[in-house]
């Protein structure tokens, strides 16, 4: 089957909270200087079910699309040491400050010029805007089937199955092809490259698209606006329990939470 | 923008009854309102919707579209409510951030050609405008947005808000939502509850977490008998979950569970930002961790600096003693 698999770049999400900065004037993060972007942990959950289902379906092909500006070109050759065919950046200013709706009519413009596939992978959600609504408006423009929060994805007789994460446990989604599947990190971590896969993904240069390549020039569709962008005000004042050694601290805090009704 | 227009609430019943996070989003509905009076309708889905509808016009609702389907797919949901925004033009549709909800915002946001703000966890009306506020960056930060079509979609997490109180003797006009074609796409083949010990992390009012501070599975055994003492659960953040010492379903923080007890107390626990932002709807958080410069204690309101496997044992007796379990 014919996979793409779309993945996104983030500001590492394991930096130190303290490092965690915003530019108040432009609403925006200040990515921390000398820490890397690095592929959205959804994305690699998303980049791990297109590899198990590459696996299980032998003759598969998978290409792994990135949208957004001044993209980190070396990032998503990982996705091709892992095993994907092919990468397409799409890389371009007017990508610089998109809202999810802009974002999805975008993704489904680029969709459309891949033209064949059979299954569209994404994260649940990122780790950055963290909407989780990509998959589904995607789905919904290209008039696609959408199964969301996938923990496992099977193959066969024409039809995938899909394994939902619920709140209590799981429904099994029975699904047409082409569809949209947005993946939940029950899948399981994204695998390890191995030495052949770094060298091969070395020569792989990736097609590099602008905004006209997929008609998306000039095109403006917000339908969000973002006020303000600010970090919360923690109750940063934290009461240390006091106590001559652990034992008596251990007594101290029970004692604190008992006297406020806590416990 | 039209403030008169009205609101448009969904309510999911979860086996037959009115689950929880509805009566947090009346309260979302009151806020939106802004002190106007402004129409509010209900969408009841579920089994049970038909004859729990009536009782429904507690929360000041004019009118109530009621579906009794059952196992519906998120998209056939969606059909149902388009149906009733179709007959009740709402301005603002609020529903919650749930197994359904965040897969029904985008869904009706696409169809209606407007938007969606989802994970919402404060509402304000400023000028006019509604104002919706949600954690992003793992919790680093938080967003304030608008939606600038309409209606305007609106998914709040639970218990985020604060519940509304009943209006006694209200009385609402029940309108029962025609049948749809079943989607010949998507089909719904069954659906599993997995049964667990206790109450769910997600709803737990106490939870006692574990980090890598406690060096191996041991550690989790005696976080257990702590937790089942306070009546709560255990969770864990991700290098646990990673190493195996506690299960994935436990993981608390944004690529896991995202939880709001009345009682949080981190283990061993460093607090990364993806952590952190898991648990920031907590109470109370009581930190135990050696380090003094862990970040944890950034965000907790109470914190002991020892060796958890000397402060957990003592903290456990004088529970025993003071409650007498």
């Amino acid at each position: 089957m014919d996979i793409i698999v779309l993945i996104k770049q983030i500001p590492d999400p394991e930096i130190p909270p303290a490092s965690f900065k915003i530019d108040a004037a432009t609403n925006k993060v200040v990515p921390p200087v000398g820490v890397a972007p690095v592929i959205d942990p959804y994305s690699e959950y998303a980049l791990e079910a297109a590899l198990r289902l590459k696996d299980a379906n032998p003759g598969s092909t998978i290409k792994a699309v990135n949208m957004g500006f001044n993209l980190n070109k070396d990032l998503l050759k990982k996705a091709v040491a892992l095993g994907a065919d092919d990468l397409i950046l799409i890389d371009d200013p007017a990508f610089a400050d998109l809202d999810t709706t802009a974002n999805s009519a975008i993704l489904s413009m680029a969709v459309k010029k891949i033209t064949r596939f059979d299954v569209i992978l994404t994260g649940r959600q990122s780790a950055d805007w963290e909407s989780g609504q990509t998959g589904l408006l995607l789905g919904s423009i290209l008039n696609l089937p959408v199964a969301t929060r996938a923990r496992k994805i099977d193959f066969s007789g024409g039809k995938l199955r899909v394994e939902r994460v619920t709140s209590d446990g799981f429904e099994v989604i029975e699904t047409s092809i082409p569809a949209v599947i947005t993946v939940s990190s029950e899948i399981g971590k994204m695998r390890l490259p191995n030495i052949k896969g770094v060298l091969a993904a070395k020569k792989k240069e990736p097609s590099m698209w602008k905004a006209a390549d997929i008609g998306a020039a000039g095109v403006t569709m917000r339908r969000t606006k973002l006020l303000k962008l600010y970090q919360p005000q923690r109750e940063s004042r934290c009461e240390m329990i006091a106590g001559a050694t652990p034992e008596e601290q251990g007594a101290n805090l029970a004692l604190k939470l008992h006297e406020l009704k806590i416990i | 923008m039209n403030n008169n227009k009205g609101i448009l609430v969904i309510v999911e019943l979860k086996d037959g009854i009115i689950p929880p996070i509805a009566s947090e989003l009346f309260g979302a509905a009151k806020i939106v309102s802004g002190g106007l009076p402004r129409d509010i309708s209900i969408v009841v889905i579920g089994p049970g919707a038909g004859s729990i509808a009536g009782s429904l016009g507690k929360f000041g609702a004019s009118s109530v579209y009621a579906s009794d389907s059952r196992h519906l797919t998120s998209s056939e949901a969606a059909t149902f409510i388009e149906s009733a925004i179709g007959q009740s033009h709402p301005s603002v549709v609020l529903l919650g951030e749930t197994d359904l909800g965040r897969d029904l915002a985008p869904i009706l946001a696409a169809t209606l050609n407007t938007a969606a703000v989802t994970d919402v966890v404060a509402l304000r009306v400023d000028n006019g405008v509604l104002i919706a506020t949600r954690p992003v960056y793992g919790g680093n930060a938080l967003a304030d947005f608008s939606i600038e079509t309409a209606p305007q979609i609106i998914a709040v997490r639970p218990k985020a808000f604060v519940p509304a109180a009943f209006v006694e003797g209200s009385l609402a006009v029940i309108i029962a939502l025609p049948d749809i074609e079943p989607s010949s796409s998507v089909r719904v083949l069954e659906r599993v509850t997995v049964a667990r010990q206790g109450p769910r992390i997600e709803e737990a009012k106490i939870v006692v977490g574990g980090g890598r501070g406690l060096g191996g599975p041991e550690g989790f055994i005696q976080l257990k008998q702590v937790a089942e003492l306070l009546g709560g659960v255990v969770g864990a953040s991700r290098p646990p979950c990673d190493q195996g010492w506690w299960p994935e379903s436990g993981q608390i923080g944004i690529t896991g569970k995202i939880i709001s007890p009345d009682l949080y107390v981190a283990v061993g626990i460093s607090g990364s930002s993806q952590h952190v932002s898991g648990v920031s709807g907590a109470k109370t958080i009581v930190a135990i961790n050696k380090d003094i410069e862990a970040n944890i204690f950034k965000v907790a309101s109470y914190g002991v600096t020892g060796d958890w496997k000397k402060v957990i044992p003592a903290f456990a007796a004088k529970v025993r003693e003071l409650t007498g379990r």
